[in-house]
């Protein structure tokens, strides 16, 4: 059947590694100085439903946990609109709709700005940057290619349910002292063992995990890897600890953690930051 | 037995009328798959089997070799032959349709349609992937 070829699937989905699949440098000129530095943080490029796009909540898109900036989609062009700077595509994979805007280097000598772009219902792939703009939001265009083996559909389809799998799977393998410890990426800072804070404080500046259950151990990992800048909101909590703890559970957590300390809250009071030491 | 998609679009059903959204959210089916999306919008790929004279009622042959009827809205331009992606709603063991989209016979040449029948069936059968919204 298909094998994984460049796309490096067994290299490693770790968001911090080398190794992460299909690391890219970072040759974009991006608009905000802030944009730059989120994608700096994940350079995974994960193929994804354009639904995972429109739909996700908070400010990045979290596939099973883990952040994600760049993405690669295959579906149908249903609408092609051309300008002399640039083209937008509006790209269907029949999970949602959204547009893709591929800038156009100003060419010499050549005047007709329609020239090799692709045309309408027809399949292709794009790879790409999420863009919010105005509350909408679309894809800025990497690359995008027709579809000529029709194989690639179907491929496109497994890719993205393997991401999903293969991500979940290395979350479940985090742990390795027991149930109670919390799931973790193997890149994680934070190991609920070799921790030791001690007899159970509730001083700020001491990154203790004993007085802990493992609920609020849980809580205040997701919280702590948070890369978020105005700190890991509610929401996003809920997500990455999906399948997990309910959000009442979470709720609860967060509670007693910003009341002994651990946590503090930042931007309103559903925005928190982990205390470290 | 009741298809959730039935009570969505109960309310603007009405046979060969209807000016469905162009785009929206379609799960791919298969012949199996299909009976349990009445009403529900969907993506049927398939290789056209025949058309009648009217050039408005395909017979389609779906991934894993069962045969669906589609309805045109608008009767075909062109023969439609080969490999043919489908898009419409689910009316019993018929398919209204939206939209299609046919392939070039090179492109097409060399698809393998078991592998895309898995791909169905998965998309079915894994719990909370993202190509399926419950």
């Amino acid at each position: 059947m298909w094998n994984s070829t460049a796309g490096g699937f067994d290299s490693g989905y770790g968001g911090g590694n080398d190794g992460g699949f299909m690391n890219s440098q970072n040759q974009f000129a991006s608009p905000g100085g802030q944009d730059q530095k989120k994608a700096r943080h994940s350079q995974n490029l994960v193929p994804v439903t354009i639904k995972n796009i429109i739909d996700f909540e908070g400010d990045n898109l979290l596939i099973a946990g883990m952040e994600v900036h760049m993405v690669d989609v295959v579906g149908l062009i249903r609408a092609v609109d051309i300008t002399s700077t640039r083209i937008t595509y509006t790209i269907d994979d029949h999970t949602a709709t959204i547009e893709a805007v591929q800038w156009q280097e100003p060419e010499q000598g050549s005047d007709d700005p329609a020239r090799g772009s692709l045309m309408e219902m027809t399949y292709c792939r794009v790879s790409g940057a999420i863009r919010s703009q105005m509350g909408k939001r679309h894809i800025i265009v990497f690359r995008i290619a027709p579809i000529t083996d029709i194989n690639l559909i179907t491929t496109h389809i497994l890719e993205v349910i393997h991401c999903v799998l293969k991500l979940q799977h290395l979350n479940s393998l985090g742990g390795d002292t027991g149930p109670s410890h919390p799931a973790v990426m193997s890149n994680s800072l934070v190991g609920a063992s070799g921790l030791d804070g001690g007899t159970k404080t509730t001083n700020m500046g001491g990154m203790n995990m004993q007085g802990l259950n493992a609920q609020q151990r849980m809580v205040f990992q997701a919280i702590y890897q948070s890369s978020d800048e105005g700190g890991a909101g509610r929401e996003n909590i809920y997500s990455v600890l999906k399948g997990k703890l309910s959000p009442p559970q979470i709720d609860q957590a967060l509670e007693f953690l910003s009341s002994e300390g651990h946590v503090y809250t930042t931007i309103d009071d559903d925005h928190f930051r982990a205390i470290e030491s | 037995q009741h298809s959730p998609c039935l009570l969505h679009f109960s309310r603007f059903f009405h046979p060969f009328t209807m000016v469905f959204p162009e785009s929206g959210t379609r799960t791919r089916v298969n012949g199996a798959t299909l009976t349990q999306h009445t009403g529900c919008q969907v993506v049927l790929l398939g290789e056209v089997n025949q058309m009648d004279s009217s050039g408005k009622v395909l017979t389609v042959k779906a991934s894993d070799g069962q045969s669906v009827q589609v309805i045109l809205q608008q009767p075909a331009q062109e023969i439609l032959e080969g490999l043919i992606e489908i898009h419409g709603v689910v009316e019993g063991r018929q398919v209204i349709c939206q939209s299609y989209i046919t392939f070039p016979l090179d492109d097409a040449r060399n698809f393998d349609m078991q592998s895309y029948d898995q791909a169905v069936r998965l998309i079915h059968t894994v719990k909370d992937n993202p190509w399926k919204s419950d």
